[in-house]
C-alpha cells in the first residue's frame, strides 16, 4: 500500500512540476541577435600587401551572439564574442573568444536591480557612460551591480558599482580601478500635478561618480579616489528647448593629461527651436582636462568612464568621412550651428514636392593655456599643469566643418541629394601625423535615386575631394541597384588621382552584394581598404591596408 | 520599508561622496629609489619598443630615463627600434635604419602593435599578453624590483681593435624547475638623428632634428633568443661561464653589453645586468 501511495505521490508531483514548467515556458520570452563577420585577405602588391606581410593569417573573424531571457519581472542575458583573429583595424587585444557579457535583472514598477555586466549613462554621459559599439570593437561595460529606484513618479535614482571591461582581461586585485556612482533626476512635470500639462517642461539632474585605483607608482603621489560631479537641466518652452550639463573632476593625473594635477571641467549647452519646416540647433561645448578612465595609465580607446559627445557632423559619404574628428579630452572649445529648412511645396524653389535645405557650421578650437604658477612651462608632469580661461578660444583650430545639404524630390520616381563641404582639419593634432600641414579641403557630392518600380531602384553617387595637402585630390563613384526587400548589389571606387606619388594613385574599389530575408541579412564584399594611422590618447596604431573578401551575416529573433 | 530605503540611499550617498582624494604639492614621491645593491638583488629589464617616426615615443624615453634615474643600475633599459614607426624613409631625415633582426623578431613574437609600448622583464600580464603601456612601466618595474633574486650574473668586458670581449658568469641562487637561456646584446647611447615628436615638453615639435637616442639596442651577440648554456636542469651554486667575441660597429665609449637569463617556457627574465664596453 505504501509503495502504491509513494508511486501516486511521485506521479502527482511530476505532473504538477510539468504543469508548472509548462506554465513558466508559456510566460517566458527569449530574444537575441547574432552577427558573423569574416574576412579573407590576399596579397595586393600595388597596395604593398605581400604574402610575408599577411604571414599566413589570411582569415580574420569577428562574431557575436546575444540571448536575452525574460520571465515576468526577471530577465537575464549573455553575449558570446569571438575575434579569431580580429579583423584588420580592430585592436589585437580583442583576439580570443568567450562570454564577456552576462547579467541578470529583477525589475518592478519602482525598483530595478541588475547584477553582472550592464550599460548605463548619467545625463549626457559627461561623468558616466558605458556602451558597446560592435563596429568599432569598443565595449566599456561595467561588471558589478546597478540599482534604480523611482520613489514617486518624476524622481529616478540610480546607483552603480563595478569594474569595466578591458578586452578579455578579468579584473584582478589592483589591475584597474573600481567605479561607483549615483545619479538623481527630477522631472517637475511629472512631480508637480499643476505642471503636468504645462508648456514649460523642466527636468533637472545631478550625478556623482568616483573611481578607486591603488597608488603604487614610484614617481608620483597619485590620488586613489578621484571623484567627479555633474549638474544638468533641460527646459522646454513651446518650440524652444534648452539643455545643459556641467561636470567637474578633482585632480586626476593620468597618462592622457601627462600626469598633471589640475582639476578638469566639461560643459555643454544646447539650444534648439523647432517648428513645421524649420529647425535650428546651436551647441556650445568646452572640455578642459577631462579624460576620465578607470585606469590612469591607459591611453588607448578603452576603460573610459566619461563620454565627451562630439559636436561635428558624423559624415557617412565615402570622401566626406575621410577626415573624421575625434574629441580632444585634454582641451577643446567649440560650437555648432545647424539650420534645417524645408522650402514649401508649390513655391518657386520648392516645386511640386518642396526641397530640404540643411546648413551646418561647426568649429572646434584648442583652449588657451597659461602657466599654473608652480612651473614656468605648461603640462609639466607632476605639477598643476596650466590654467585656462573658460571662454577664451585659442587660434589653433582642430576642425572646422561647413556643410550645405540639399535634398529634392523631382518626381515620384526621382530624387537627389547634393552636398558641399568645406573643412579645415588639423591632422597633426587629431591623428598624430606630426609635421603634416593642416588640411583645407572642399568636397562635392551628388547622390541620385531613380525608382523603376516600387521595388526596383537605382542609386548612384559622384563625389570629389580637392585639397593641396595630405594625399591630395580624390574622386569617388558608387552605383547601387536594389530589389526590395531582398536584394542589393553595389560597386564603388575611390581614386586618389591627385597623389603626388604616381605609384600611389590607386583605385580603392569594392563590389558588394547582399540578400535579406525576414531578419536575416547576408552581404559579401570584395575590394580594397585604405591604410591609415589612428591615434587615440597618445598611442598610435597603424590600421593596415587590406584587400580581399568580406562576408557578413546577421540576424535577430 | 520606506525608512530602510531612505537609510540605504543616504549610506550610499555618504560612501560615494566620501570617495575623493585631493593631493597637495609636492606631487612627486620623495623616495631614494632602489639603488641598494648590497648583496644580490633582482635587477629589471625594460624594453622600450620605439621608432623614429613615432610621435609619442620621446615621452616614453623620458619615462624610461626617469625610472633609470630612480633605480640606477638596478634597471636596464633597451630601446628596441621595430615596427611601422621604425621603418627608414630614404631621402628624408628619417633614412636611418635602427631596426635589428632580433628586434624585429621580438616585435612579431610579442605582438607589438601600438607604439610606444614596453616589456618589463617579459612578464606576461595574462597568458600571451606581455605588452605594458608606457604609463604602467613605473608600477610594473616597482613590482619586479620587489622580487627576490634567483640568479647572479657577473659580466666583464674589454675592448680592443674593434672587438668586444665579453665574459659572463651565471650562478643560480635557488633551486629552479624550468630550463633557462642566456642572452647577450649590445646597446648604444648618444646616437643623434631626427625623431618625430608631439610633446613640446620633450623638445621641438613636430620633429626634433638632433634628438639623442639612448639605450638603443644595436644587436644580439648570441642570437635573438640567446642560448641555453645551463642544460636541462640547473644546479644551485654552480658557476656557468661563457665568453664571447663581438665586432662592435658603434662607438665603444657609448656602448654597453646587456646580459640576461630568462625562462625558456615563459620567456620571463629572471636576472639582467649591464656593463660599459669600454
Amino acid at each position: 500500500m505504501k509503495k502504491i501511495l509513494s508511486l501516486f505521490l511521485i506521479l502527482f508531483s511530476a505532473t504538477l512540476l510539468q504543469a508548472q514548467v509548462s506554465d513558466l515556458l508559456k510566460k517566458s520570452e527569449v530574444h537575441g541577435s547574432f552577427e558573423a563577420d569574416g574576412m579573407y585577405y590576399h596579397p595586393d602588391i600595388p597596395m604593398g600587401i605581400t604574402d610575408s606581410l599577411i604571414a599566413g593569417r589570411n582569415f580574420a573573424f569577428n562574431g557575436f551572439a546575444e540571448v536575452i531571457y525574460t520571465l515576468g519581472n526577471f530577465s537575464a542575458g549573455v553575449r558570446y564574442e569571438a575575434y579569431l583573429p580580429p579583423i584588420a583595424g580592430f585592436d589585437n587585444r580583442l583576439e580570443g573568444s568567450g562570454i564577456p557579457y552576462m547579467w541578470a535583472s529583477y525589475s518592478t514598477k519602482k525598483f530595478s536591480f541588475t547584477i553582472g555586466n550592464f550599460y548605463e549613462q548619467f545625463g549626457n554621459g559627461l561623468v558616466l557612460r558605458t556602451y558597446q559599439e560592435w563596429t568599432l570593437g569598443y565595449d566599456n561595460s561595467l561588471n558589478g551591480a546597478r540599482v534604480t529606484y523611482q520613489p514617486v513618479k518624476g524622481i529616478i535614482l540610480k546607483g552603480v558599482y563595478g569594474t569595466q571591461r578591458f578586452f578579455w582581461n578579468k579584473y584582478t586585485k589592483n589591475s584597474r580601478g573600481i567605479v561607483k556612482g549615483m545619479d538623481a533626476e527630477l522631472c517637475f512635470n511629472d512631480l508637480v500635478k499643476s505642471m503636468a500639462d504645462s508648456k514649460l517642461r523642466i527636468t533637472i539632474g545631478g550625478s556623482f561618480v568616483s573611481k578607486y585605483q591603488v597608488d603604487n607608482d614610484p614617481i608620483y603621489k597619485l590620488p586613489r579616489d578621484v571623484g567627479t560631479g555633474a549638474a544638468r537641466f533641460n527646459i522646454g518652452i513651446g518650440k524652444f528647448n534648452f539643455s545643459s550639463e556641467y561636470a567637474h573632476k578633482i585632480n586626476d593625473p593620468s597618462a592622457i593629461n601627462h600626469y598633471i594635477y589640475k582639476p578638469g571641467d566639461a560643459f555643454i549647452f544646447n539650444a534648439s527651436y523647432s517648428t513645421r519646416g524649420l529647425g535650428i540647433l546651436a551647441v556650445f561645448k568646452r572640455i578642459d582636462n577631462f579624460s576620465y578612465k578607470s585606469d590612469r595609465a591607459e591611453t588607448a580607446n578603452a576603460l573610459d568612464i566619461s563620454f565627451l559627445p562630439p559636436i561635428t557632423e558624423a559624415h557617412t559619404y565615402m570622401l566626406a568621412s575621410m577626415y573624421p574628428y575625434a574629441t580632444q579630452p585634454n582641451g577643446e572649445l567649440g560650437f555648432q550651428l545647424q539650420v534645417n529648412y524645408k522650402i514649401p511645396k508649390k513655391s518657386k524653389l520648392g516645386g511640386k514636392y518642396g526641397m530640404d535645405i540643411s546648413v551646418n557650421f561647426s568649429q572646434i578650437n584648442d583652449i588657451v593655456r597659461t602657466p599654473a604658477g608652480d612651473t614656468s612651462a605648461i603640462n609639466v608632469p607632476g605639477t598643476l599643469g596650466y590654467t585656462s580661461k573658460f571662454f577664451q578660444f585659442s587660434d589653433h583650430i582642430f576642425m572646422r566643418d561647413i556643410e550645405i545639404h540639399l535634398h529634392k524630390k523631382f518626381s515620384r520616381k526621382f530624387h537627389a541629394t547634393a552636398e558641399y563641404l568645406n573643412q579645415v582639419f588639423d591632422i597633426a593634432s587629431i591623428q598624430g601625423h606630426a609635421g603634416d600641414p593642416v588640411i583645407h579641403d572642399n568636397i562635392a557630392i551628388l547622390d541620385m535615386t531613380y525608382k523603376f518600380t516600387s521595388r526596383k531602384s537605382l542609386r548612384w553617387e559622384a563625389q570629389a575631394l580637392f585639397t593641396k595637402q595630405d594625399k591630395r585630390n580624390w574622386l569617388a563613384a558608387l552605383v547601387e541597384y536594389t530589389i526590395s526587400p531582398h536584394w542589393f548589389i553595389t560597386a564603388s571606387d575611390q581614386w586618389n588621382y591627385g597623389n603626388p606619388v604616381t605609384d600611389d594613385q590607386l583605385h580603392y574599389y569594392t563590389v558588394a552584394g547582399g540578400y535579406s530575408v525576414k531578419t536575416i541579412r547576408f552581404a559579401l564584399t570584395y575590394g580594397r581598404q585604405r591604410e591609415g594611422v589612428v591615434c587615440v590618447g597618445g598611442v598610435c596604431r597603424q590600421v593596415p591596408a587590406s584587400s580581399g573578401f568580406y562576408l557578413t551575416i546577421s540576424s535577430s529573433f | 520599508m520606506k525608512t530602510f530605503k531612505i537609510i540605504s540611499f543616504v549610506i550610499a550617498l555618504i560612501v560615494v561622496f566620501s570617495a575623493c582624494e585631493k593631493v597637495s604639492p609636492p606631487f612627486k614621491e620623495n623616495n631614494g629609489g632602489g639603488n641598494d645593491t648590497t648583496g644580490v638583488v633582482k635587477n629589471v629589464l625594460l624594453e622600450d619598443f620605439t621608432g623614429h617616426t613615432c610621435v609619442n615615443c620621446p615621452i616614453a624615453a623620458v619615462i624610461a630615463h626617469n625610472l633609470k634615474h630612480l633605480y640606477g643600475e638596478r634597471l636596464v633599459v633597451m630601446a628596441v627600434h621595430a615596427g611601422y614607426f621604425a621603418d627608414p624613409h630614404p631621402g628624408s631625415a628619417f633614412d636611418n635604419d635602427y631596426r635589428t633582426p632580433a628586434g624585429n623578431e621580438w616585435n612579431n613574437w610579442f605582438g607589438l602593435q601600438n607604439y610606444p609600448s614596453g616589456l618589463i622583464d617579459r612578464i606576461p600580464n595574462s597568458p600571451g599578453d606581455y605588452i605594458v603601456v608606457k604609463d604602467k612601466w613605473g608600477v610594473k618595474v616597482a613590482d619586479e624590483m620587489q622580487k627576490e633574486a634567483e640568479a647572479k650574473i657577473t659580466l666583464s668586458t674589454s675592448f680592443s681593435s674593434g672587438m668586444v670581449s665579453i665574459d659572463v658568469t651565471t650562478e643560480f641562487l635557488k633551486s629552479m624547475s624550468s630550463t633557462y637561456s642566456l642572452f647577450v646584446g649590445i646597446t648604444e647611447d648618444s646616437i643623434v638623428s631626427a625623431q618625430k615628436n608631439e610633446n613640446p615638453e620633450v623638445g621641438d615639435t613636430p620633429i626634433i632634428n638632433d634628438y639623442v637616442f639612448m639605450h638603443m639596442f644595436r644587436g644580439a651577440v648570441n642570437g635573438t633568443w640567446g642560448e641555453n648554456i645551463f642544460g636541462d636542469a640547473v644546479e644551485v651554486g654552480k658557476q656557468y661561464t661563457k665568453s664571447y667575441q663581438y665586432t662592435l660597429a658603434g662607438d665603444p665609449d657609448n656602448s654597453h653589453v646587456v646580459a640576461y637569463v630568462y625562462d625558456n617556457d615563459t620567456k620571463s627574465v629572471i636576472q639582467v645586468v649591464e656593463k660599459d664596453v669600454n
